[in-house]
């Protein structure tokens, strides 16, 4: 872990990497042995949850899941919350947010060149993706052979509100943690002073913030495409796949910011603005939140 | 996405969030909760040939809800020892009674025993984000001493936090009542010998002659012939002529002003100032002074001591704490002056080496200095006119002392430590004035002090 004062922010400011990015906690108004404390605990919670739920570790949790066979697992409470808790989204989407759905990604690479697949691998691949297709009776879950589930858009955003809440219990100074662009703010800076965020200008990506955000408390996410698209044809495909019908989301804002009450809604809130396309910015303000669209 | 439950959708998300999270399991935890905390140490502080006390002390604070804690603290002394009497030593044996004798050469002490039982309370408690307050409350007993206290003090946040000011203050009301049962009048001669006792008849106001060669008049009676007051030269010890039947009280009023800085990511700042005034029998009962011829320089008697009725205290502090990458330096300067004309400095610098692991090695040094106090004297000219206050006590002399300590401190559990400290003291003063007379410059006129200080602490979390 690398633990630095910021001295033009006045803050104290824990990075380290986890969950396949860079992450970041930024501590305001509390001496250094304390924030060093909770932010090795924070540390040790994203690399738990990054531990149990990744992919890419033979012996995670969702690896045993994915590993399955079609046997019948039981999974602990916290796996059962999570997995309640997709199954939820699912059903609020009407289908279209699916944790079922990350096998799509073996056909959809979106690295920036026009490679995008034919009709008919994309027909074959969704025949093993739909939540409806697995049986999910707390706690034991049934998935089919050759489908694969992946908690993208909710174990990033997670760990952020877990690690949260740690900090809320070890100290009262206003937290920042920023886990790959997945945001929680605890509380406001000395001073009553608000935290200021840049959000990502996805045409410029990553040099400089093209819109900022205030905030004193809450969650914050972007869902966006500002790294990941295919381009064909003058068209951008965003990196949002529709499960339904197995292609990305036409006419989707390059960048949706949302701010919520918990990490984990704003990026749920993203996620379903995004999957929203054309429609995202009338969905935000029908769902009254605060968000930011760039497009 | 057609949603029929658009309005609620943000709700149900929001709902669906909380449950997760509300109901996952506990947190990792490097710690148990931190509701109750015990620090406590056993100190052991010995002067060579002279005072030896033994302490206990604790701090025990329960977490009553989000920065605000209520903790007591009791502290329990064992005094033993000698102390200086005021008297300073002569080429000839000194007798203050019959079974009170010093050798020649010799600096004349008081042996004794004391306990002492103190305890305190105190109550932090926020009024907002950036505003705290501690209330308290103290009292101690020793058996000639008694002393009740109440405090309050108030910090504020400012300029995002890097700045703290904060202002207290204290009253402590004071009772002393000698081991005598009375308060000895100041100034006032000791019976040496035994000599004739002349009785007086004066109700009020005791009243002392000097008979001869420091002989005095040992009892006071009233008007009607009883005797109420005196001391008995038979009794030995260091009886005085004293009025009967008075504890004398003391009353002490204390403010303060501060302010911390956060200077850069390295570097805590802070300045104090504080306003102390100090009333009512600031005389120490014990103290004596001796009377010495003006051309020989020999002992001829001795007299109790007089501290004024008033003492106006001022501090100025600063310190500063430098984070070095692993290690930590505290430096601090103290300017202290009284009405009294005592001014004193101190420096105090203390290097914690961090040795890994949560051991860390804690050198220090102390170094002391101060002016003497107007009205010090190490002895008074027999005959001359005697000032309105006198005192020979050591601590009110012109002095200097330097103190070097260790500390080294371990883990004990997650939230614990277990240290200990060692530190030496050296105090020294004018031992030869240029104003001894006679024999006085064959003597130590002040002998210094030397002393070990051991102490162990513990602390941990419950």
């Amino acid at each position: 872990m690398n633990f630095e004062w910021i001295g033009t922010g006045a803050y104290w400011r824990g990075s380290f990497s986890a969950m396949g990015g860079p992450c970041e906690i930024l501590f305001d108004g509390i001496d250094e042995s304390l924030a060093r404390r909770v932010c090795n605990l924070a540390r040790a919670e994203a690399t738990r949850i990054e531990h149990k739920y990744s992919r890419y570790r033979d012996d995670s949790e969702l690896t045993r899941i994915n590993h399955s066979h079609g046997r019948a697992v039981t999974v602990d409470a916290e796996t059962a919350q999570l997995l309640d808790y997709a199954e939820r989204c699912y059903r609020l989407s009407q289908g279209k947010f699916d944790i079922s759905s990350g096998v799509l990604r073996r056909i959809w690479r979106f690295d920036g060149s026009d490679k995008i697949p034919d009709a008919a691998s994309i027909t074959t691949t969704l025949a093993h993706v739909g939540w409806d297709k697995l049986l999910w009776r707390n706690p034991v879950l049934i998935l089919p052979a050759d489908m694969e589930l992946d908690f993208g858009g909710i174990g990033k955003e997670y760990a952020v509100d877990r690690c949260a809440m740690l900090c809320r219990r070890e100290c009262d100074a206003g937290v920042l943690i920023n886990y790959g662009g997945d945001i929680y703010i605890s509380g406001p800076r000395r001073g009553d002073q608000p935290w200021i965020i840049a959000i990502d200008d996805p045409y410029a990506t990553g040099k400089h913030g093209t819109q900022t955000l205030t905030l004193h408390k809450g969650g914050v996410a972007t869902s966006g495409d500002a790294r990941r698209f295919l381009l064909r044809d003058g068209i951008r495909y965003s990196h949002i796949l529709d499960p339904l019908t197995g292609w990305p989301v036409r006419d989707a804002p390059r960048s949706v910011t949302v701010v919520a009450q918990s990490c984990l809604e704003a990026g749920m809130l993203a996620t379903f603005a995004m999957l929203q396309g054309a429609n995202a910015e009338n969905f935000l303000r029908e769902q009254n939140v605060p968000h930011k669209c760039i497009r | 996405m057609q949603l029929d439950e658009r309005s609620s959708l943000r709700s149900a998300l929001a709902a669906a969030s909380c449950g997760l999270l509300g109901i996952s399991p506990a947190l990792a935890s490097a710690d148990t909760p931190d509701n109750f905390q015990v620090d406590s140490a056993l100190l052991y502080y010995a002067e060579k040939d002279r005072v030896k006390v033994a302490e206990f002390s604790g701090i025990f604070t329960q977490t009553l809800g989000e920065d605000e804690t209520i903790s007591l603290s009791p502290t329990i002394d064992s005094i033993t020892g000698a102390s200086p009497t005021g008297a300073t030593s002569t080429d000839k044996t000194q007798t203050f009674g019959t079974n009170d004798t010093t050798p020649a050469n010799t600096l004349p002490v008081k042996h004794f025993i004391d306990h002492r039982f103190a305890a305190s309370v105190s109550w932090q408690r926020p009024i907002d984000r950036l505003t705290k307050t501690v209330l308290g409350a103290e009292g101690s007993a020793e058996h000639d001493y008694t002393s009740l206290g109440i405090n309050a003090s108030i910090a504020r946040d400012f300029d995002n936090r890097l700045t703290t000011l904060g202002a207290g203050a204290s009253a402590d009301f004071d009772t002393v009542l000698p081991a005598s049962g009375i308060v000895p009048q100041g100034l006032a001669p000791l019976g040496v010998s035994t000599n004739t006792v002349t009785a007086f008849s004066t109700p009020a106001e005791p009243v002392f002659k000097q008979v001869n060669n420091g002989v005095v008049a040992h009892t006071v009676t009233s008007a009607s012939g009883t005797i109420i007051g005196g001391g008995s030269t038979s009794s030995g010890g260091l009886d005085s002529i004293y009025i009967p039947h008075q504890s004398r009280g003391k009353e002490v009023i204390d403010g303060h002003i501060g302010l911390t800085r956060v200077i850069n990511r390295r570097t805590l700042m802070q300045f104090n100032y504080g306003l102390g005034i100090s009333t009512g029998y600031l005389t120490d009962p014990y103290k004596i002074i001796s009377m010495i011829d003006g051309t020989s320089g020999e002992t001829v008697g001795y007299i109790t001591e007089q501290r004024p009725q008033n003492r106006l205290r001022q501090t100025l502090y600063w310190e500063t704490v430098v984070h070095l990458p692993e290690d930590v330096i505290h430096l601090s300067y103290r300017y202290f002056w009284d009405d009294w004309g005592i001014r004193s400095h101190t420096v105090d610098v203390h290097y914690d080496f961090e040795l890994g692991h949560g051991f860390y090695i804690e050198p220090q040094a102390r170094y002391y200095t101060q002016t003497a106090a107007d009205f010090y004297h190490h002895s008074l000219i027999d005959g001359a006119s005697l000032p309105d206050y006198a005192s020979a006590d050591y601590r009110l002399a012109q002095m200097t002392s330097y103190t070097y300590g260790v500390k080294l401190a371990m883990p004990l559990g997650q939230d614990g430590e277990l240290s200990a400290r060692a530190s030496y003291m050296k105090q020294t003063g004018i031992s030869h004035p240029a104003d001894a007379i006679g024999v006085q410059t064959t003597q130590d006129l002040y002998p210094g002090l030397r002393a070990m200080i051991f102490q162990i602490g513990i602390s941990f979390k419950l």
